[in-house]
């Protein structure tokens, strides 16, 4: 079933809220067909929907080894842990925490096909979670930060200001620049693809 | 054959350095296989190695291929297939007269040009709209925004830099209230080089 479909079904604002379906179709398609269980991260499950959604879109490869966890949560209200569809490995805590977030990296192995922050979209928890869930994408892996546009907001500026950080907006356009400044010979360089409030980071497979 | 192979035989500068190979790898297969010939206008002939390539990468039957250069010599250099337009382009009757004798409704635009700031957002500008839903228009070498050469352009000018016309697009993108964001291109940034893809079904070609 499609993902656009998937979202429908399980209540997700992937799709109709957001309109992320061209992003996710475009990024998520070759994990479908892995000759493996797909390793996911997804920060911030609310009530579950997008966990179901996901568990659905890579459902066949899921019952090859039903015993092994693959796919994992973080939310740091215990509602919401409580809301995630069994079979998810859940973690209750701060995204913007880097204590907690090894300790994730730590349970559940790290290495992850992809990570998904759809948290607090605070400035902080997003740079955080970056910087600490990064290395553990794969080569050839991606990382989806969505709702970018609290980067605009006025509460997102005095946030980054008072913790002398950059808005994240600013940051992965930062990145992007830095990555044109590269001198020959180039080494494969991260694919960003925006699509509306979202971006998708991917990994290249020889990263530097 | 892949992209970076032909790439390779033909010796365009699209493969070495591995400047561009991911995102090309990512976008051109959506065009490969449609039930009619594909519409790829270049600006930018250069010695018309990559004219060869869309040619080859394609098949000769199913590409409508169009070149622009403002030099002579590039023009005598394209591959026969290919029809070519002398003329700068950032001169907007130019490309008018180079849409009206074309037809334009292009599938893929590729700026491989000057890299200057005036010519790739005229080009933009009057290119765009030709660009038919699903399609794409790619602009190399963003790195002239941020070279000094680029930004003296821009003060003379009085323009914005080309990246950051890009970014200011994707902030709207993501200011776009809700009953609006049915419309969102995506724009893939690989390097130097950013395609924005136009929403919308390709004609004639599998369900994006």
């Amino acid at each position: 079933m499609s993902f656009a479909k998937l979202c429908e079904m399980y209540g997700s604002d992937k799709y109709q809220g957001h309109r992320y379906d061209a992003l996710y179709e475009r990024i998520l398609a070759p994990y479908r067909c892995l000759p493996r269980p797909v390793r996911l991260l997804e920060i911030g499950i609310a009530k579950g929907a997008s966990l179901r959604v996901w568990m659905n879109y890579f459902k066949p490869l899921a019952f090859v080894r039903p015993n092994i966890p693959s796919i994992f949560a973080v939310d740091i209200s215990p509602e919401s842990v409580a809301a995630a569809p069994s079979g998810v490995t859940t973690f209750c805590g701060d995204q913007g925490d880097p204590v907690f977030l090894d300790k994730v990296v730590q349970e559940s192995g790290g290495q992850f096909d992809i990570v998904i922050d759809d948290g607090a979209h605070s400035m902080w928890g997003q740079c955080v979670s970056f910087d600490k869930l990064w290395p553990e994408v794969l080569p050839g892996g991606v990382y989806v930060i969505e709702d970018m546009e609290s980067s605009m907001r006025r509460a997102a500026q005095r946030e980054a200001k008072a913790k002398g950080i950059q808005v994240t907006l600013a940051a992965v356009f930062a990145q992007i620049r830095s990555q044109m400044k590269r001198k020959a010979p180039r080494p494969p360089r991260p694919l960003y693809t925006f699509c509306g409030e979202a971006v998708a980071i991917e990994k290249p497979y020889e990263s530097t | 054959m892949s992209f970076a192979k032909i790439a390779k035989l033909h010796n365009a500068d699209k493969y070495f350095n591995r400047h561009y190979e991911p995102l090309y790898e990512r976008i051109l297969p959506l065009y490969r296989n449609l039930t009619r010939p594909i519409r790829l206008l270049e600006i930018g002939i250069d010695t018309g190695a990559s004219l060869c390539i869309w040619l080859e990468y394609f098949g000769a039957n199913n590409i409508s291929i169009f070149g622009i250069d403002i030099s002579p010599k590039a023009i005598a250099a394209a591959p026969s297939e290919a029809i070519t337009f002398l003329g700068d382009q950032a001169d907007a009757t130019f490309l008018q007269r180079v849409i009206s004798q074309s037809g334009g409704q292009f599938d893929i635009v590729i700026d491989d040009g000057g890299h200057g700031i005036q010519q790739q957002q005229v080009s933009f500008d009057v290119l765009w709209p030709e660009v038919v839903p699903g399609g794409v228009y790619i602009i190399e070498d963003l790195e002239s925004s941020m070279a000094r050469w680029g930004r003296r352009e821009a003060r003379v000018k009085k323009l914005a830099l080309t990246l950051d016309v890009i970014f200011g697009q994707i902030r709207g993108q993501m200011r776009q209230r809700r009953r609006e964001r049915f419309v969102r291109p995506l724009y893939t940034f690989c390097g130097e080089a950013v395609a924005i893809e136009k929403p919308g079904t390709l004609a004639g070609g599998p369900a994006k």
